[in-house]
């Protein structure tokens, strides 16, 4: 090491292990107190929980994850709520997921939701067909864009989580492949927009 | 490799850093169906600089500092951001480090992206194997375009 660039890369370079290093040693706020809001049961409702299988568990990591199935009147959902906090990159697209387990997506709409807006996916694999719903809550509005949520979390990061709170990414999908009223959502499990 | 110089320990530290930022790569080329086979697009877009470093001539290598500076600048900011895409970008950087500037590079630089899960979920519409079979054809594009004529960089 003996020239003028080489001493200022090394300098950046030390700098950078350290600042790298450091960084992951300061724990972001996640969104556990908001989640727990959630509610197991309720008037009209109540849920089982349902264990990650190890797919799911080696894909979220250090993520918390809650799967939940919730019985609304005649109807089941199978309710995911995934935060991020420890594993950012566990809030996934639900989409790229659904395309990678083989479904494809036919038709993306537009759900109203509390506060924002949610998107319902509509695949099929082979004859088969079935819906979900996704959007990332960071319990003040919900927006299904995962674009804007992925920098969201990436300036939370940078600024320790100062920015704004914790996003979570919820997926509902029915259990049995109906095709649900998804407009019914809120007043079936108002607990799904508390947090 | 004779060099009759020490390797240039620095540069190649950026390097090694770089690549620390990009190990999510193997988990992406591992368990993603879209990303499947991706190292082998980046096997394709490393081969010219592999084949020119075994046929240089004997003398010592050099890097671009700005390049390496700019590799150092979006490994961190990918490390503090956690977007992996800045660490995949810093290891385009540290390893384009060593190739000598000319128009060449660019196309070569952005066919980088074959290997990157970005592409694969740009194109997630489409199917895991078509996705594969564009990241090497755009692999080797840019081959095509850096692969004639150009030249590692050495110490003047």
């Amino acid at each position: 090491m003996t020239s003028r660039p080489q001493k200022i890369l090394f300098a950046g370079l030390l700098l950078a292990v350290l600042l790298a290093l450091a960084w992951d040693l300061v724990p972001l706020p996640d969104a556990q107190s908001r989640v727990a809001r959630f509610a197991t049961d309720g008037l009209g409702f109540s849920s089982r929980e349902m264990p990650l299988n190890e797919t799911e568990k080696s894909i979220y990591g250090a993520a918390q994850v809650l799967k939940r199935i919730y019985r609304v009147g005649r109807e089941n959902y199978v309710v995911v709520i995934i935060d991020g906090a420890r594993n950012r990159h566990a809030v996934h697209d639900p989409a790229y997921c659904f395309r990678g387990a083989g479904w494809t997506v036919a038709a993306e709409r537009p759900l109203t939701l509390p506060a924002g807006a949610g998107k319902i996916l509509s695949l099929h694999k082979g004859t088969e067909t079935r819906e979900a719903v996704f959007w990332f809550s960071n319990g003040c509005e919900r927006q299904a864009q995962v674009a804007r949520c992925w920098w969201q979390m990436a300036w939370r990061r940078l600024t320790f989580g100062a920015s704004s709170p914790a996003p979570v990414l919820v997926l509902v999908q029915p259990l049995d492949g109906d095709h649900p009223a998804w407009e019914r959502l809120p007043a079936q499990l108002p607990g799904l927009f508390e947090f | 490799m004779k060099t009759g110089k020490p390797l240039p320990l620095v540069e190649l530290a950026v390097l090694v850093f770089a690549a620390w930022q990009s190990l999510d790569l193997s988990v992406a080329w591992r368990h993603s169906p879209h990303d499947r086979f991706g190292w082998l697009a980046l096997l394709a877009w490393l081969t010219p600089l592999a084949l020119r470093l075994t046929d240089r001539p004997r003398v010592p290598l050099a890097a671009n500092p700005w390049l390496l500076g700019s590799a150092i600048l979006a490994g961190l900011l990918g490390q503090l951001t956690e977007v992996h895409f800045f660490g995949h970008v810093a290891l385009v950087l540290a390893v384009a480090a060593w190739v000598k500037i000319s128009w060449r590079l660019l196309p070569w630089l952005l066919s980088a992206v074959a290997w990157m899960p970005v592409f694969g979920w740009w194109l997630a519409g489409f199917s895991g194997w078509t996705v594969f079979a564009l990241r090497v054809l755009l692999a080797l594009t840019g081959v095509f375009f850096l692969r004639p004529k150009f030249k590692i960089r050495t110490e003047p």
